[in-house]
């Protein structure tokens, strides 16, 4: 009969995990095998066991195959490996410990500790970095859109990333000032240790069921996009590229070549083509998530194509309020205090604007954009002024900003109708600004 | 205050080193330096197999054949200076300690 839980302990519980097992055993429960994060434990007649945990980190099986060795040699038999620990059941009562030199376990502990903050941490932080930039990318200044279950799942990643380095530190001490056995005694760490075990199964369950969530709904947004991001992002391909290239050079080096636990030595290339996908996936993840596609599907509001819509063949013509260079500001060049000049605009690209705004405004009207509302705020000199804030800008190079505004929308009765940025006119409560401007627009159209 | 890399050695070391002057295998070396210790030094795998890692590294010693599992290990030059130097720093420490008497 076969058992499966969840491992309830990080790599640094080596002393707890070492004390759980041989509860187990002394209830009848045998370990005999980890697979991933589950402990598979068989069914056994309860006796009194003692285990050795070790943090172990071989690149080869030779080197597995050599300290199996030296660990049967002097009175251990192994049971289980795992990329990072080696679990081992004392065979012989006179069995000499394993660690003999604390000194020498306190310095690996700290090699290891590095690996885990340089190779872990550093690498979810570049991951995490590139996140947000590719959310600014995408326009969104103020993070507005990020992926609930993507910020989830990093805080969540976060966390028992910086637990798993305050457990190590705590696993330092404990080796340096030979506290093993007075802790094992304590009830507040026994306290401890017990909600330790629990958040770290609700911790790994959420880990999993998130991922699979973020991938789900990452593949279904680009679909619905159009498969937008495969098809058009591709400087954030080369941004991808050059992320795989640094987080590859990160970890290929690191532990998991070799996976203990079935004794199988993976090549260079195949650690290189495995952690290729794995990376790929997670930034194809993040980037499909924050990307435009997921925000909306009527093209014009950013100029592309992501629908099959009236406008799915809309290009990125700089229609839109301040996406493109020669067009920077509101309105054509509108501007507190400016006037529309030439230089800017003309009559003719205002209608040429006009019309193809229009489509935009009727997607808005009728709610097919995520992240828009058009609000009608009153009428004046035959103009009707509305209110609308979201996502205008485009989806535009590094270096432009964009995100959510707040804009004005002014309607002519004649159907013409023209976009301002807030922050150039003030509050649009101000009916003298924006009659003022109301007046310069007319003109010019005029 | 931590110990200098490899500077100066500890129990462990030395003796591994010692029993090194003649061609072992890991079993064996954990035996031999319990027996050239009277029982006093142990070396546990875990530790054994870290610093037969460290040395070779280092170049204090050269694995010589590989059967099965085993793999057999032997001091280098380099080793023996610096098993030597060990020994001469402390028969220094002994003389200098000559003061206690």
């Amino acid at each position: 009969m076969k058992k499966y839980e969840i491992n309830p302990f990080s790599r640094w519980k080596t002393y707890e995990l070492e004390a759980y097992l041989a509860k187990k055993t002394a209830q009848g429960w045998k370990l005999t095998d980890i697979f991933g994060k589950l402990l598979i434990f068989n069914r056994v007649e309860p006796s009194a066991c003692e285990y050795a945990v070790r943090l172990f980190t071989p690149k080869t099986i030779r080197q597995i195959e050599e300290y199996q060795e030296l660990c049967e040699g002097s009175g251990w038999k192994p049971i289980t490996w795992t990329d990072n620990l080696q679990i081992m059941e004392k065979m012989n009562p006179s069995a000499i410990a394993l660690d003999t030199d604390e000194e020498l376990l306190l310095t690996e502990g700290k090699k290891i500790l590095f690996d885990c903050v340089w190779r872990g941490l550093l690498a979810t932080l570049i991951a995490f970095i590139f996140y947000l930039v590719i959310t600014i990318y995408a326009g969104d200044i103020l993070f507005e859109t990020l992926s609930l279950l993507l910020v989830l799942f990093g805080v969540i990643y976060l966390v028992s990333k910086i637990a798993d380095i305050i457990q190590c530190f705590v696993w330092l001490n404990r080796v340096k000032k030979e506290m093993r056995m007075k802790s094992e005694f304590s009830i507040i760490n026994r306290v401890w240790n017990i909600c330790y075990v629990w958040y770290r199964r609700i911790i790994i369950t959420l880990q999993g069921i998130l991922y699979l969530a973020i991938f789900v709904e990452a593949v279904f947004m680009d679909i619905k996009g159009g498969l937008y991001f495969v098809k058009n992002e591709r400087s954030f391909f080369i941004m991808m590229i050059i992320l795989i290239i640094i987080m590859l050079m990160i970890t290929i080096k690191g532990n998991g070549r070799v996976y203990h636990a079935r004794k199988v030595e993976f090549p260079l290339w195949v650690r290189g083509i495995y952690l290729l996908i794995y990376y790929c996936l997670i930034l194809f993840m993040s980037g499909v998530a924050n990307s435009p596609a997921e925000n909306i599907y009527t093209p014009d509001m950013w100029g592309y194509s992501t629908t099959t819509k009236d406008y799915s063949s809309a290009k990125y013509e700089g229609g839109l309020i301040g996406n493109r260079g020669e067009y920077d500001y509101a309105g054509y060049g509108l501007m507190e205090g400016d006037s529309i000049s030439e230089q800017h605009t003309s009559a003719y690209e205002l209608k040429i604007y006009n019309s193809r705004i229009n489509g935009l405004l009727d997607s808005i009207k009728r709610k097919e954009t995520k992240n828009c509302t058009l609000t009608y705020l009153y009428e004046l000199r035959g103009v009707k002024v509305f209110q609308l804030d979201g996502y205008l800008s485009g989806y535009e190079k590094l270096g432009i900003k964009m995100g959510y505004e707040k804009y004005y929308y002014l309607e002519y009765e004649d159907g013409f109708c023209i976009f301002i940025y807030q922050k150039y006119v003030g509050d649009i409560t101000n009916e003298q600004v924006i009659a003022g401007l109301v007046d310069k627009l007319n003109k010019k159209v005029n | 205050m931590p110990r200098k890399q490899l500077q100066t050695l500890s129990e462990p070391m030395y003796y591994i080193l010692l029993v090194l002057k003649e061609e072992q295998n890991g079993v064996d070396i954990m035996k031999r330096v319990l027996e050239v210790s009277k029982g006093r030094v142990k070396v546990g795998a875990g530790t054994l197999y870290t610093l037969l890692g460290k040395f070779e590294k280092e170049g204090l010693i050269n694995s010589t054949k590989r059967e099965g599992r085993k793999c057999w290990y032997i001091i280098t030059n380099k080793g023996r200076e610096i098993l030597q130097t060990e020994y001469n720093r402390l028969n220094t420490m002994i003389d200098d300690g000559e003061i206690l008497k």
